[in-house]
């Protein structure tokens, strides 16, 4: 892109042939490009339209004995004033923050140390996606033992701590517990991406601003993250949406408890489609939580916009 | 030809790796270190490998005594439907991959190369097929399945699976393309290729990177999932192996030997597809990067 | 040109992907020249190893039924069944997991009415059954299903451990003082072993396991049986409760959020547990995971006795068309006879029965239990439609005070929930 801005600066007279043929390379038109974004289209439709008008649909009714019956916006009334809501709410909001945080801060810490020349990566590499490419299952299971009473985290406290708590069934214990388990497990993905990134970054850029004095924090915050700055964008963005939603391992361990205190708000939804077999109140929670995440994603959105100008 | 003012640099320069050299003790250091951070890291998933080849029914000693045995995965190749359903899952995963391979790169071009009205929304919505978590969609789901009669066939649940996967790829190679001058394409078009021709013959060649990553990350994601094959399974001959590794979760027992056994061998073919494809991904952010 | 033929070709595509999609638009048909397909399904291993045995021998007797079966693992078969449910399509019979299920798919409407069409068939009669089975598939609003077999529910103690803490084994009754005694003192023997523990699993488990039989020998209910009147502040549930947070003390506290029941059992059958309460099924599944292993099984008796509560319960989706009901009919005849399925499928059927013969399980470990279920049956808490709401209300209320509320607190709580829940239907 900065090329062809240095092109056109430099030959003024090429200007409009220059612009017609980059008109020609810049597909104008939703017909062209149809085509193209019609096939991912074409399948995100079959798949997910019905599925996602049925759940905005529904969550405008109450099923009851087989009848059906249009209640407006009760459900939504009826979940924002229960008293679930804001705990899960905030539940959610913490889980997000704190795993999203986690995850990131541990992929850098990884990427940091790997960044360097060692024989062993290529060996050890694989091997780090593990937690992440192992199925849900597989790593609750694990860490439900490690929690035990008996368990690793216990025998590891025991020089300190005489008697360790039962994490996974102590209200304040339980959601850190179950957010530690989140970032190990989703920790490979940005160490991953964030690798890939620093890894590819010139030298000579590195060196340039080593000449100039900065430090080995300011060369990180200053260059390498601001050089890598829309893959970071993409995963920070995809990587929120995915924590937010997330499932599994939180149900597999805790199965939102004690009491609720580990529920938020995907495994609210899903108690109240499995378990109550609420389909109505689990339509609008799954509303409520599109809402909340689009506001989330929002951002991205103009920040592409932003970057697209070129 | 008018002369350029700036010499052109087609790809930024290979970095080296670390930039000072280290000594000999200094660099075993860091390797050793490398190992322990990686032995720390996966701590839980070496707790279910060395339970799964402990030969005593109580779950969890394995730190306080361990008696090594196969019986475990004996039982699982011998009694159950694992390779049946390694096959099951290898082939939905498959189809999920081979599907969203073109359709992702296809897309991230349209994206990419194409200004038009309302394409800003169109690529939010891509965005947006994963906000709602699976649980939500997974009844309607069912629903469309079972006007479709599309129960137990593999192909159309690797096709739910590329639907609920294939975000990421879009972005990602969209990304990738963006950092590609379009002088390349205005030099292929105007050379005479069509948008086909120059996508297939110059571009792809350069995003392969990027398309290999999303197909990993499609197998990956979609080889996890537990959910969609449950509910859009029905004959037990067609589980998939997450499936089948659940099934060992009963009412009256739990087999947690079998179930370790399984973990370990479901792992494997993720761990497998990352270690071939790892050389990709250095790639893939290399072309994505300038900001 | 080349693009012209790839937008109709993806035109092309696309039309019949979405037409092949809604082609199956018609109803699921069952009859074909006078043969009616019938599919039940249940979890993995619910239905005992000799059920499709019987299911077989009907085909046979009765030729123009053809009878296809599913399995769905159980961590699952709750999501599976209200997916087929909620969309209309997919068993003509199942197994309903006990009371609290079924109360809430019958509240959904996703369970046929068959008080009518099925029952009055012959051995599908209120006669036939033990009554508290009975009465556990009569709702209001009509009876929805048929009790397969009991949740009859005793407590097992270990006597490995009993020995190693000095204890006297236990009689065929215990008191509750009793029982805290020991819990007590096996706690104390540390080294991993606990008490007592929690048969847990899904939380309606917990209450079933656990705090229900507690209110119910403490003379109490949690409500009445015309699901009007709530009793979470009355003294006998007052007094189950304290008694209750008094003896899970000497459990792991990670029972709270185990989702798994056989976690206990396990436990409880590598000697790493003095006594848990849960039913006859766990017995074949202590033996196997240890087949030396030392047990006895007692009452708790104080106020009032022992209680049973459901078991499995068969049923008829909604959506089934009457087409099918005759074979359906004729199904329930030959699979609730007592001499068939029942003494097959080993467990203990809800079925009376008047005959040694008809005794499906065998053995001085099953004693109690057949005891129990005939003398003493009784539902500790009567079936309403909101049943596993109330379940889960119940069972916070009671880990609250597990985690520090005081007790009246989280009672009163219950009872403004419950009265909230009666309210409204």
């Amino acid at each position: 892109m900065t090329e062809a801005a240095a092109g056109s600066a430099a030959t003024p007279g090429r200007g409009l042939a220059r612009r017609a043929s980059r008109r020609l390379a810049e597909g104008r038109g939703l017909l062209g490009a149809a085509p193209w974004i019609g096939p991912s289209y074409l399948i995100f439709v079959l798949i997910m339209a019905f599925p996602i008008a049925w759940n905005i649909g529904e969550s405008f009714f109450a099923t009851s004995y087989g009848k059906s019956t249009f209640v407006g916006l009760a459900n939504f009334r009826q979940i924002i004033d229960g008293g679930q809501f804001w705990s899960s709410f905030l539940l959610t909001l913490y889980w997000t923050a704190g795993v999203f945080i986690g995850q990131f801060v541990l992929g850098l810490l990884l990427t940091l140390y790997f960044n360097r020349q060692l024989w062993i990566s290529r060996f050890i590499r694989p091997l780090m996606l593990l937690p992440w490419a192992i199925p849900g299952i597989v790593s609750s299971t694990a860490w439900v033992f490690l929690y035990s009473q008996n368990g690793l985290v216990n025998q590891l406290l025991s020089p300190f701590v005489k008697a360790g708590p039962a994490w996974l069934a102590d209200p304040h214990l339980a959601m850190p517990a179950v957010i530690v388990a989140g970032i190990w497990k989703g920790a490979p993905f940005y160490f991953l991406m964030l690798l890939a990134g620093l890894q590819s970054i010139p030298a000579e850029l590195i060196e340039a601003a080593r000449l100039d004095g900065a430090g080995r924090w300011k060369i990180l915050v200053r260059v390498e993250l601001p050089y890598i700055r829309n893959i970071l964008a993409l995963t920070s963005a995809l990587g929120l949406i995915w924590t937010a939603n997330y499932f599994d391992g939180i149900y597999l361990m805790t199965g939102g408890g004690p009491v609720s205190d580990t529920t938020t708000l995907p495994i609210w939804i899903y108690n109240t489609a499995f378990s109550d077999f609420n389909l109505s109140e689990a339509s609008a929670l799954s509303v409520i939580l599109l809402v909340l995440v689009l506001l989330v994603a929002l951002p991205y959105l103009f920040r592409r916009r932003g970057a697209d100008a070129a | 030809m008018p002369r350029r003012t700036k010499p052109r640099r087609t790809k930024p320069r290979r970095t080296k790796l670390g930039r000072t050299k280290l000594g000999r003790t200094k660099l075993l250091a860091w390797n050793l270190g490398a190992l322990v951070i990686c032995f720390v890291m996966l701590v839980p998933f070496l707790w279910t490998v060395l339970e799964s080849f402990h030969g005593s029914d109580v779950f969890g000693s394995v730190f306080t005594v361990f008696r090594p045995s196969l019986s475990n995965y004996r039982f699982v190749f011998s009694q159950t439907q694992l390779l049946r359903q390694f096959g099951n899952s290898f082939i939905a995963c498959l189809t999920a991959m081979v599907l969203s391979v073109p359709v992702t790169a296809m897309a991230a071009y349209g994206y990419s190369r194409f200004r038009f009205r309302g394409r800003r929304v169109l690529f939010f919505g891509v965005l947006v097929t994963q906000i709602l978590p699976a649980t939500a969609l997974v009844i309607p789901l069912y629903k469309v399945w079972s006007l479709g009669h599309l129960f137990n066939n593999l192909l159309a649940l690797g096709v739910a699976y590329a639907a609920f996967n294939m975000a990421l790829g879009i972005l990602l190679v969209k990304n990738f393309l963006d950092n590609l001058p379009i002088s390349l394409d205005e030099a292929a078009l105007i050379d005479g290729c069509t948008r086909w021709k120059t996508f297939w013959y110059v571009l792809r060649p350069l995003v392969t990177p990027a398309i290999a990553a999303t197909a990993v990350f499609v197998f990956v994601n979609a080889w996890q999932d537990y959910l969609l094959a449950s509910s859009l399974i029905t004959n037990n001959s067609d589980f998939t192996v997450n499936v089948g590794l659940y099934s060992f979760e009963g009412a009256v027992t739990t087999n947690w030997g079998a179930i370790l056994a399984t973990s370990v061998l479901v792992s494997l073919p993720s761990v497998v597809m990352f270690a071939t494809a790892q050389r990709y991904f250095v790639r893939v952010v290399t072309g994505g990067v300038k900001g | 040109m080349k693009l012209a033929l790839r937008r109709t070709a993806a035109v092309i595509g696309s039309a019949v992907l979405v037409g092949a999609a809604a082609a199956g638009c018609g109803s699921s048909s069952g009859n074909s020249s006078g043969s009616t397909q019938l599919t039940i399904w249940s979890c993995t291993g619910c239905w005992g190893p000799k059920f499709p045995a019987v299911l077989r021998q009907f085909q046979a007797a009765h030729p123009k039924v053809k009878i296809s079966t599913r399995t769905i693992p159980f961590a699952s078969y709750d999501t599976v069944l209200s997916e087929a449910f909620a969309s209309g399509s997919g068993p003509d019979v199942v197994w309903i997991n006990t009371s609290g299920d079924y109360g809430l798919f019958s509240s959904k409407g996703y369970l046929k009415d068959i008080s009518s069409s099925v029952v009055g068939a012959p051995n599908v009669q209120a006669s036939d059954f033990y009554p508290s089975e009975w009465q556990e598939v009569v709702l209001r609003q009509g009876t929805f299903g048929i009790p397969i077999d009991t949740g009859t529910r005793a407590l097992y103690w270990n006597k490995t451990l009993f020995k190693k803490a000095h204890l006297a084994p236990f009689g065929a009754t215990v008191t509750w003082a009793q029982v805290l005694h020991a819990a007590q003192k096996i706690n104390a023997l540390g080294g991993g072993v606990s008490g007592f523990r929690y048969a847990g699993g899904e939380k309606w488990a917990m209450l079933y396991n656990n705090i229900g039989p507690l209110v119910f020998e403490a003379g109490g209910q949690l409500i009445n049986n015309a699901a009007t009147r709530a009793y979470a502040t009355s003294a006998p549930v007052a007094r189950a409760v304290s008694y209750w947070d008094q003896l899970i003390r000497y459990a792991p506290k990670a029972d709270i959020t185990q989702q798994n029941q056989t976690v206990a059992v396990d436990a409880f059958a590598a000697n790493k547990a003095g006594m848990y309460y849960n039913g006859f099924w766990d017995i074949a599944a202590m033996l196997q995971v240890n087949p030396k292993l030392q047990f006895g099984e007692t009452e708790m008796k104080d106020v009032t006795v022992d209680s049973n509560t459901g078991g499995w319960i068969l049923s008829v989706p909604a959506y089934v068309s009457s087409q099918k009901l005759p074979a359906i009919k004729q199904l329930y005849s030959y699979v609730f006879a007592p001499q068939r399925e029942i003494s097959l499928t080993g467990i203990m059927p809800a079925v009376k029965a008047s005959t040694t013969l008809d005794k499906a399980i065998e053995g001085p470990q099953y004693q109690l239990f057949w005891k129990i279920l005939s003398e003493h049956a009784q539902q500790p808490l009567p079936l309403t439609a909101n049943m596993y709401g109330e379940a889960i209300d119940v069972l916070n209320a009671v880990e609250h005070t597990e985690l520090g509320q005081s007790q009246q607190a989280s009672m009163a709580t219950l009872q403004q929930q419950l009265t909230a829940l009666l309210s409204k239907k």
